[in-house]
């Protein structure tokens, strides 16, 4: 090998690297707040969705303009979801904390009013369980117009309180083709095997 | 090419590069420090393993608080309301007051083969608690008590397992994660 292209090889290399370097940083998340970004799960309806630590399987999605739950109710425009849900790798922390219906730039939480009547009108805020899955409701009190709303709408699950840096599980939902009801019981949060 | 060249070139290569090496010499003791003790800025309290056998003095005092020993003693099923494919249990920690500690609370249960980890069940069951049992440690208690805390483990769970509690030490502050070793 002669001298000069002796010199001429860690050039080569490091020009190699260079390009290689700016390959992998294309092809990895860019900057620091990628890494507290969620891990979405798509869900559909009927089927299983598993994420680090949520399960879920929503069963049901109905529209009501008026929900109820024993003695109590509340008319309005509800979106209604029928879930199973589980953890599927600790208790702790292992409740349903983060529940929330985004349409457009509109972000609607899940709706704790009938908890205030009783606390297994939703599976909201409850602590899921290892051993077995736990089904119930989860209700979000929308404005009127929301079914004329073209925007997508997708409802976003997961454990802790903010969606960050862990699975969330995302259903997509067609709000304009959702069946709409004029009354519909929350279902009470229980076990799936009683 | 013969050796005296090959030697003189290794050691000018070790001058050239004394000051990385020396980096490395530092950094990499260092990551591994950070990495294992600082935990990243993790919140993490400080851990003891011990076994679930014997009581354990906190702190080592002659009139220290003892913790332990802990059972996991199965729950009848239709008795406490649990569900199918469940094995409810009472995890029972034995709590002699003294110094040391100050409260406790937040008894988990953990089987180490899968990393699995169960925490009390504070609704949905009919268990309830007797006298002399507590859910959490009572600060001005003076004879032993029971520290108890009804857990619906899976049906498919394999011991050992491990049960931890949170104990506090309000003069001091002391934040201690006890993790007891039980043969289930």
């Amino acid at each position: 090998m002669s001298r000069s292209l002796a010199r001429a090889v860690p050039w080569f290399v490091s020009g190699a690297l260079l390009v290689a370097a700016w390959f992998v940083a294309g092809a990895t998340p860019d900057g620091e707040e990628r890494i507290t970004e969620p891990f979405p799960v798509a869900a559909e309806i009927g089927t299983p969705a598993v994420g680090r630590n949520l399960g879920v399987t929503v069963t049901d999605a109905r529209l009501a303009d008026r929900v109820t739950f024993g003695g109590w109710y509340a008319e309005g425009t509800w979106l209604v979801l029928d879930l199973e849900a589980w953890v599927v790798h600790t208790e702790s922390p292992g409740a349903l904390s983060a529940a929330t219906l985004t349409v457009g730039d509109r972000v609607f939480r899940a709706s704790e009013r009938a908890q205030g009547y009783d606390s297994s009108a939703s599976l909201f805020s409850t602590g899921l369980s290892l051993a077995v899955p736990q089904s119930g409701s989860i209700a979000f009190e929308l404005p009127a117009d929301i079914a004329a709303d073209a925007d997508a709408a997708v409802v976003r699950l997961a454990i802790e309180t903010e969606f960050l840096g862990d699975s969330v599980i995302e259903l997509p939902v067609d709000i304009s083709a959702v069946e709409r009801v004029d009354e519909l019981e929350l279902a009470a949060t229980e076990w799936i095997t009683p | 090419m013969d050796h005296a060249v090959t030697g003189a070139r290794l050691t000018r290569w070790w001058r050239r590069n004394a000051l990385a090496l020396g980096a490395l010499v530092v950094l990499v003791p260092a990551s591994l420090f950070a990495y294992d003790a600082l935990g990243f800025g993790a919140v993490r309290n400080a851990e003891l393993t011990v076994s679930g056998d014997e009581p354990h003095a906190m702190g080592g005092m002659p009139a220290a608080a003892a913790l332990g020993p802990v059972t996991i003693s199965p729950l009848e099923r239709d008795e406490v309301g649990a569900p199918r494919g469940s094995d409810p249990v009472l995890v029972t920690i034995r709590v002699d007051p003294g110094e040391g500690l100050s409260s406790c609370r937040g008894v988990t249960v953990t089987e180490p083969s899968t990393g699995r980890q169960w925490r009390t069940v504070f609704t949905g069951l009919t268990w309830v608690q007797e006298q002399g049992q507590e859910m959490s440690c009572v600060s001005d208690a003076v004879i032993p008590y029971d520290v108890v805390a009804p857990v619906l483990l899976s049906d498919d769970v394999v011991g050992p397992l491990v049960v931890t509690i949170t104990t506090f030490d309000q003069p001091t502050g002391a934040v201690l994660d006890l993790r007891f070793t039980v043969e289930q």
